[in-house]
């Protein structure tokens, strides 16, 4: 494939794109306005596409990893056969209720343990890695342990101060923080967007992987 | 066993007491009072305020792995809207699972106890993949982007969807979020162009970004995780799962600060000796 078709025109599309998003929001031409509202409706169907994709992509690399034997193969057959159990119920329209079934059973309730789970490592991790050893970790550890104190009804039971404590601590310390940290993640997300319309900014548009793809 | 001999404590002994303190309120509950924050009272009322016959989308954003979190709020939450002359339209934006979610919460709850109708007071549209983009279109074409609701009847057959064009339509936007930006997608695409109220709840973890939206008034109030779940089973008169898990959280909180309490106490411990040793040599 030429450079100009690698490399211009998906720089070309994200710029086109970019412009009928932006334009028609701050100047009132219906024409565009209406060409904008029907690219966005558009996106619905391009990631239900794009799952598909997704989903063609990763049963050939399984399928590839059975074939071949590779290590782990046993997990590439189960997820085969989930995937393929999957696109048999939700494909077939008497069969919803087994989907819904299935999900809430298996993959439901998987979700639920696993986050459960990070509770308990929360716990051991607080007990290793919250040694106040400076200033620094001091203020952080010991605001930490105000709000938590003042979070749990328990909290407000053994030391009523703890609540008026913690509601300055995330009223004033953490509210000016999370402002700033608002307004420069919204700076950032424009620039970043202005880069990668003009074409500056290619990791959107898999530059890493035509970079990985081209060393190879 | 010395104050320096905790600094290596087995992990599972913290474990174990994890396991006993959420036990013990389930075997005998505590009944600890909860206080309630002026931000429920605010979402308390700009559901209360939704006038009659109004319009509220309901957007459950998690899935399963936030299920203890959320969904007692949903639970709440809904049924308090079942009890007004509101009408409800769920869909979800974050996963396959939101309107499975609001279908469990459908079915515990009972719509005919309310003496409500499925596709006249209340409508599950199923899950819209896209994300933001999704969102832009719900808020600009509503009937243009959903042709049938989860169970694949056409919106055509169902009354509700009549009262729903675009986002101006809707009176009140509740989202119960697992994702950092979803309350921001709604604010974004819906509340700036259209104006409309936003409220809803979230996990604790994205509870802080979203302070400065409280404060400046484009949020009605936020719920924080179970606990904004417990203060408005209460403002509601509605005791439910939330209030029984507070205590069950109330003990592990204690847990864990007496473990970080402990564990700086060994440090210490620790250093001391340590200095001790050195000023010998």
């Amino acid at each position: 494939m030429s450079n100009f078709a690698q490399r211009e025109i998906p720089v070309i599309i994200v710029l086109v794109t970019g412009l009928l998003m932006i334009v028609p929001f701050f100047i009132n031409i219906p024409i565009l306005a209406d060409v904008s509202a029907e690219v966005r409706r558009l996106i619905v169907p391009i990631a239900a596409f794009a799952l598909v994709l997704g989903g063609v992509d990763v049963s050939i690399r399984h399928i590839n990893k059975v074939r071949r034997k590779s290590s782990g193969y046993q997990f590439s057959f189960v997820l085969l056969g989930t995937y393929i159990f999957f696109l048999i119920v939700t494909s077939m329209p008497g069969l919803v209720d087994i989907y819904t079934t299935a999900y809430i059973t298996v993959i439901g309730r998987v979700n639920e343990t696993v986050f459960s789970l990070i509770a308990l490592f929360m716990a051991s991790m607080a007990y290793r890695a919250f040694k106040m050893r400076t200033i620094e970790t001091l203020l952080f550890g010991s605001s930490c342990l105000l709000v938590l104190i003042a979070n749990a009804p328990i909290g407000e039971v053994l030391w009523p101060g703890s609540v008026g404590i913690r509601d300055w601590i995330m009223s004033v310390l953490n509210m000016a923080g999370m402002r700033a940290v608002g307004i420069g993640v919204a700076l950032g997300i424009f620039a970043y967007g202005i880069r990668t319309m003009l074409g500056y900014e290619r990791i959107a548009l898999g530059e890493v992987v035509i970079r990985r793809k081209s060393r190879e | 066993m010395s104050l320096k001999s905790l600094e290596k404590l087995d992990p599972r002994w913290i474990f174990l007491a994890f396991l006993i303190a959420v036990s013990i309120p389930i075997i005998q509950p505590l009944g600890l009072p909860i206080k309630i924050s002026d931000n429920t009272r605010r979402v308390y009322q700009a559901v209360e305020d939704v006038p009659d016959g109004g319009l509220v989308v309901l957007t459950p954003d998690f899935s399963y792995d936030n299920r203890g979190e959320l969904l007692p709020m949903l639970e709440t939450i809904f049924e308090h809207l079942l009890t007004k002359d509101v009408k409800v339209v769920s869909v979800g934006f974050y996963g396959a699972a939101s309107p499975m979610l609001m279908e469990e919460a459908m079915k515990a709850i009972g719509l005919e106890r309310y003496g409500k109708e499925y596709g006249v007071d209340f409508v599950n549209l199923g899950f819209i993949a896209g994300d933001e983009p999704a969102i832009t279109s719900f808020g600009e074409d509503t009937q243009a982007l959903v042709k049938v609701d989860y169970y694949g009847t056409p919106i055509s057959q169902l009354s509700i969807m009549d009262s729903l064009n675009n986002a101006g339509d809707i009176d009140l936007e509740i989202s119960l979020s697992a994702g950092m930006n979803y309350p921001e997608l709604y604010l974004r695409q819906w509340q700036t162009t259209f104006g409309i109220k936003v409220t809803g709840g979230c996990v604790g973890l994205i509870y802080a970004p979203l302070l400065p939206y409280m404060e400046s008034g484009q949020l009605e109030g936020y719920l924080p995780s179970l606990r904004g779940a417990a203060e408005y089973e209460l403002v509601s008169n509605r005791p439910g799962a939330a209030i029984i898990g507070m205590d069950s959280q109330s003990l592990v909180h204690i847990v864990v600060i007496v473990a970080i309490i402990i564990s700086n106490l060994s440090m210490l411990a620790g250093s001391k000796e340590k200095e001790a040793e050195e000023a010998t040599i």
